[in-house]
């Protein structure tokens, strides 16, 4: 018994407003449903945001159907949750997925159908729940209790584990409900997995391309693609399947060596067959007019479909021994400057940024000041 | 940080709204004037006790009809809520923070308004006009950002604020010169401190001279000493008996001068005798003096006695003579006096009948008045034959006028007969012109022009007779009528005249009556006159004799108390007093006839100028024997001087001697107390010098102690000037311009990456409106204007994040106002798009719309409606969440 988890396939997307981005995410969907086939898997699992958008591109459901209908062809399920970027936001909309439901080219678990049952393998999902109703999402799974002993939960939620900001997670992995065995879950794009007590697995298949920069460095790592699920016996094993997709690198730029900087990335990606990979560039060192810089990084253009500035870290010429500080608050910079470049104590600093805000009361800055210089007694019976 | 719920009481046109923001993507929809937007305004009220819209009065804030009203914000920030109230009211404001941390415990953290605000800002660390410039974006300005960039900046960077303080006239130029003051003025010092350091040299010097002086001295004071001891115990001694000397001499003199006077006194002794002697001799006369003198003033009384007698005597007399005259009067009418007491008597009996008689006769006179009225008023003219013949005239009177009535009437019907025919005979003529045909008018029959003719002629003779007949009749009438009248008025003058008559003889008739009882009461009285006549005669006859004796009757009364006796005491009065004269005058003898007082005055001058005399020798008297005294005093005196200028002999005092000691003695004193004061002049001297010694160190302590600050105020001298120079655009300014403009394009090319767009990058120039450039994949470069609505907005709205999320690393919200006024359909399209991007940037997105289109991006929708006068939240629950729970 095996199954393929993949997850958040963001079908219409077009990253940077680029065609080939877009036909980039049906050449990566499709290139999952031939691994599907090819490993004969009993199902495959889809953990949500299958469309980028509740109402994509005719294109992105043209090929979407073309893909599936393959599956079907070989009688292998395909069962799907909704993700947070596929789901209406109004009650008129449809999600996507009910046109291929209706085709018969997927399971998809939705309202109270939560269940669909391979083999032995019992797989529950739940389609994405918003932050409005997460209360009532931790009541349902509190109440949720599994048939049999194997069961999969497909869920698309934020967990506070990995994101842990405001508004960015609905649920905290001790919210899942205790008994399944396998917790297939889908959101965070980077490849993640955690054994929970009881040899239960919680594991993330990720986007199967880069959809973001920050995606570049786990992909470095852990590479793109899907999750094979080997349910044969009672406790899951699993294991990453990688795909070959579009190259993107980071790579910095220092801008005092720029030509040979230039040409050192050129000569890599010299190396690098088709597709031609994406650049971010990181600039350091000191900056440089926009214009000729932009004229330098032309010539990596004939090596990549598309270059962009990441991040321009450069710095003026008297600025460039001072680091940017992590709190990038005016507050803060006026701190940095004053201590690190002028020399002023930290204490100084902190009157002259007072009085920086204060500047209009013209003696409140005064006694500040004399206070600070340490001659606030000479003046006090003027 | 993102919002949580916001509470409006009586804010704008909520009245009692609560609203949670539970979305990732909140809209509030509504149509206009619901009151969607205050829900923007209440919650930068609730920031900044300031609305979007600018509205800052309390009374426009406050709901219409309230006086209160309150607003409640709550924002979530890393486990911790922060409940902000604030309230409205025109009294005072109260309002506060609180700190919620995740286990509920709850703390204020600022109280007041201003100081909440500035809590707020820094918590959120963007205040509010930053925050107006990024994340809450009012109606239809996403694209304002880019024209409004530099002063945008400039406020972030708080360039105008580093500027302030620069500026030449600014707080640290005004340091700096303050220091410049003080050093200038610690040089003053420093040279003062010189100065004072030399004066105190030079005074010490002075110091040790002067206390050599003073040991010169204080030798010199020792040896005077001794000299002065030795002295002064002689002068001692001398002095003792110099007081006895001179209490000794004194005394001599006092008693020489004594004995002097005495012997002077003692010569006067042999005149004052001689003087008493004489006056002796003179004194004698003086008591046959007094006796004569109170012997004159005897005889002077009795003559003023004599004198009073001879008064009486004249005036007794001459009353004698005439009591003798008024008794002779009163004997002389005493015959008439008894008659007229008689006939009085007679007199008063008849008095009642002579009253009746008056009385009857003014009765009579009074009825004879009335009888004489009568008659006058009786008319003897009037006769009963006058009223007969009246009657007949009235009868033959109205007789006539009826007749000529009668005449009147038959005139009066003959006209009116001739009248009517002469009507006929009018309209027959009038007919017959008229006639066209040949037809008779009246009778109907055939008619021919001759005929008719004749007919004419024949009817008009007739009209003319008729029409004669009437105005004679019209004479006779008016001659009838003219009768009538005048028989009328004479008939009413006749019946007038009539009632007169008739009148008066009714008049008379009763006048008469009355004069009849008038004249019966006239007889009557007559009788009784002719009874009372004869009385009233005899007392007409006795009143004429009471008439002729009255003045004889009165001068009898007159003298009725003269008599014999009366004259008689008077007589023997005169005779006594003239028997007292003649005494008098014997005894009053020559003195009756000189002048008495003038011998009395002589003998009182005489008197006078004796008794002068007499005190004079009783002085003389007691001055001799006080002389007498006086001799044995000087006796005694002379005896004393004698001892005295004996024991003066003996106390054996030169005062020549005496004289030079004390010279001597006072000579050594001056020089003494020279010393003394020249001691005493320098030892002031030195005491001032030490004082002004102490000063000076005291001083120099002074300046020293300030010049120690010198090298402090020479720091911070430098110190603000490095300020001044660290603070210049070309500095710090310039750092925070590069820096921020680094982290702003990052932010902004990280943020530009998750709306999908194709630029390698995009770069901002803050010194310039709309500097904002997109380089594209074929390394064009290209200006925000040249770019689609679409990508305008994305950079827009990723431009404000980016300033926003630079100021503030866990920006959590952005809050869009209307965003698609003035957007057509596929920018709105595009919209939505970017506002969906954007919850990849921030947690919270908050869209106030009327654009139900923009429902499409919400997660969580709330509808604002407006009921009555106030704002209603109705909260649209999806149902995707619903059924997949």
């Amino acid at each position: 018994m095996q199954l393929l988890h993949i997850s958040d396939t963001h079908l219409g997307k077009r990253q940077y407003g680029q065609d080939f981005r877009e036909k980039d995410l049906y050449e990566v969907f499709n290139q999952l449903i031939e691994i599907a086939i090819k490993e004969h898997v009993n199902a495959v699992i889809h953990t949500g945001d299958l469309f980028d958008v509740n109402d994509p591109p005719n294109r992105a459901e043209y090929e979407a159907i073309k893909a599936l209908k393959k599956l079907r062809e070989h009688n292998i399920p395909f069962i799907v949750i909704a993700g947070d970027h596929d789901s209406p936001k109004r009650s008129s909309s449809l999600y996507p997925q009910r046109l291929l439901e209706e085709f018969n080219l997927i399971k998809f678990l939705y309202s109270d159908n939560i269940r669909y049952d391979v083999g032995d393998v019992h797989i529950y999902g739940i389609s994405f729940v918003s932050n409005l109703a997460k209360l009532s999402l931790k009541q349902k799974l509190s109440s949720l209790k599994p048939e049999g002993k194997k069961s999969i939960l497909l869920l698309h939620q934020g967990l506070k584990e990995i994101l842990p900001y405001e508004g960015a997670w609905q649920i905290e992995i001790g919210d899942l409900p205790k008994d399944f065995s396998y917790y297939a879950v889908g959101h965070f794009h980077t490849r993640w997995k955690i054994k929970l007590d009881g040899g239960r697995i919680l594991e993330i298949a990720g986007s199967p391309d880069i959809i973001r920069e920050e995606e570049i460095e786990g992909y470095e790592k852990y590479g793109k693609g899907a999750t094979l699920i080997d349910f044969s016996k009672e406790s899951p094993e699993i294991q990453p399947i990688n795909i070959e997709i579009r190259k993107q690198f980071v790579e910095e730029i220092n801008t005092t060596k720029l030509d040979e900087e230039i040409r050192k990335i050129s000569d890599k990606l010299r190396q690098i067959k088709e597709p031609k990979p994406i650049l971010h560039i990181i600039l350091k060192g000191v900056s440089l007019p926009k214009d000729y810089l932009n004229k330098k990084l032309e010539s990596l253009k004939q090596f990549v479909s598309l270059v962009r500035v990441y991040k321009n870290e450069t710095k003026n010429q008297q600025d460039k021994n001072i680091e940017i500080p992590n709190d990038t608050r005016i507050e803060n910079l006026i701190i940095e400057y004053l201590v690190k470049i002028e020399g002023f104590s930290r204490d100084e600093a902190y009157v002259i940024l007072d009085i920086i805000k204060h500047s209009e009361d013209k003696e409140y800055v005064k006694s500040q000041l004399r206070k600070m210089l340490g001659i606030e007694n000479d003046h006090k019976e003027n | 940080m993102i919002i949580r719920k916001i509470e409006l009481r009586d804010f704008l046109s909520h009245k009692e709204s609560e609203i949670e923001f539970k979305g990732s993507i909140n809209v509030i929809i509504g149509h206009n004037g619901a009151g969607k937007s205050s829900i923007i305004d209440g919650i930068m009220f609730g920031l900044f006790r300031d609305t979007l819209r600018g509205v800052r009065r309390q009374e426009d804030i406050i709901r219409r009809g309230a006086s209160t009203g309150s607003i409640v914000l709550e924002l979530y920030d890393k486990g911790k809520t922060y409940i902000i109230k604030r309230n409205l009211s025109n009294r005072t404001t109260e309002d506060t923070i609180s700190e919620v941390e995740e286990n509920s415990k709850r703390s204020t953290i600022a109280r007041g308004a201003t100081t909440v605000t500035e809590k707020i800002t820094e918590l959120l660390g963007l205040d509010k006009t930053t925050l107006e410039s990024t994340v809450i974006i009012g109606q239809g300005k996403i694209e304002s950002v880019f024209d409004d960039l530099p002063e945008t900046i400039r406020k972030i960077l708080k360039i105008d604020k580093i500027e302030e303080l620069r500026d030449s006239r600014g707080p640290l130029k005004d340091i700096e010169s303050e220091i410049e003051g003080d050093l200038k003025a610690l040089d003053r010092v420093e040279e003062e401190k010189k100065k004072t350091e030399a004066e105190k040299r030079e005074k010490e010097e002075e110091i040790s001279k002067l206390k050599n002086e003073l040991s010169e001295i204080e030798r010199k004071k020792t040896e005077i000493e001794i000299r002065l001891k030795e002295l002064t115990e002689k002068v001692n001694e001398e002095e003792e008996k110099e007081k006895k000397f001179i209490q000794i001499k004194s005394q001599i003199n006092r008693l020489q001068g004594e004995i002097e006077r005495l012997k002077n006194e003692i010569n006067e002794e042999e005149e004052i005798r001689k003087k008493k002697k004489i006056l002796e001799e003179e004194v004698k006369q003086l008591d046959q003096l007094r006796k004569n003198k109170e012997n004159l003033i005897y005889l002077k009384g009795k003559i003023e006695l004599k004198r009073n007698k001879e008064k009486i005597l004249a005036i007794d007399s001459k009353s004698l003579a005439e009591l003798k005259e008024k008794l002779r009067k009163k004997n002389e009418n005493k015959t008439a006096y008894d008659e007229y007491l008689q006939i009085s008597s007679k007199s008063n009996e008849l008095k009642a009948k002579e009253n009746q008689y008056n009385r009857v006769i003014a009765q009579i006179d009074s009825l004879n008045e009335q009888i004489q009225e009568i008659q006058t008023k009786i008319d003897y003219k009037v006769k009963e034959e006058d009223l007969t013949r009246l009657d007949q005239e009235i009868n033959e009177l109205t007789r006539k006028y009826e007749e000529l009535q009668n005449k009147k009437d038959e005139i009066n019907k003959q006209i009116g007969e001739y009248g009517g025919a002469k009507k006929e005979l009018e309209k027959i003529l009038a007919n017959l012109d008229e006639v066209k045909g040949n037809r008779c008018p009246v009778c109907g029959r055939e008619l021919d022009e001759a005929h008719k003719l004749q007919l004419k002629e024949e009817k008009r003779k007739q009209l003319a007779d008729i029409s004669e007949k009437l105005k004679q009749l019209y004479v006779s009438l008016n001659k009838i009528n003219e009768e009538i009248d005048r028989v009328n008025k004479e008939l009413d003058k006749k019946r007038k005249e009539k009632d007169i008559i008739s009148k008066k003889l009714s008049e008379n008739l009763s006048l008469r009556r009355q004069l009849d009882e008038l004249n019966q009461k006239l007889k009557q009285l007559e009788e009784k006159k002719m009874e009372l006549l004869k009385d009233h005669e005899e007392y007409e006859k006795l009143s004429k004799r009471l008439e002729e004796l009255k003045p004889k009757y009165d001068e009898y009364l007159k003298y009725s108390d003269v008599d014999e006796k009366k004259i008689e005491e008077l007589e023997k009065k005169i005779e006594e007093t003239k028997k007292d004269i003649n005494e008098l005058s014997k005894e009053v003898g020559k003195y009756d006839y000189i002048d008495i007082d003038k011998e009395i005055q002589e003998i009182d001058s005489k008197i006078k100028d004796l008794e002068d005399k007499e005190a004079q020798l009783k002085s003389l008297e007691s001055k001799l024997s006080l002389i007498e005294e006086k001799k044995r005093l000087l006796d005694r005196n002379i005896r004393e001087l004698e001892d005295l200028i004996m024991t003066l002999g003996s106390l054996g005092f030169d005062e020549e001697e005496f004289k030079k000691l004390h010279q001597e003695k006072e000579n050594v004193e001056s020089i003494y107390t020279q010393l003394i004061a020249e001691e005493r002049k320098i030892k002031g001297q030195l005491e001032i010098l030490e004082g002004d010694i102490k000063d000076l160190e005291e001083k120099i302590i002074d300046y020293d102690n300030e010049l120690k600050k010198r090298q402090k105020l020479r720091d911070a001298y430098h110190k603000v000037k490095k300020l001044r120079d660290a603070l210049s655009e070309k500095r710090l300014q310039a750092y925070l311009m590069s820096t921020v403009k680094r982290i702003v394009e990052n932010k902004l090319n990280e943020i530009l990456s998750k709306f999908d767009l194709s630029f390698t990058m995009v770069e901002v120039n803050f010194n310039e409106k709309n500097g904002i450039y997109a380089y594209t994949q074929n390394g064009q470069k290209l200006h925000i204007n040249m770019l689609s609505g679409g990508e305008r907005v994305s950079i827009a709205i990723a431009l404000r994040l980016a300033l926003a999320k630079s100021l503030m690393n866990d920006l959590g919200f952005i809050i869009l106002d209307e965003p698609t006024v003035n957007l057509d359909e596929y920018r709105k399209r595009e919209l939505i798009d970017i506002i969906k991007s954007t919850t990849e940037v921030v947690s919270q997105i908050i869209v106030v719309t009327h654009d139900e289109e923009l429902l499409q991006a919400g997660d969580y929708v709330l509808r604002v409606e407006k009921r009555g006068d106030s704002s209603k939240i109705i909260e649209e629950v999806s149902n995707i969440d619903q059924a997949n729970i």
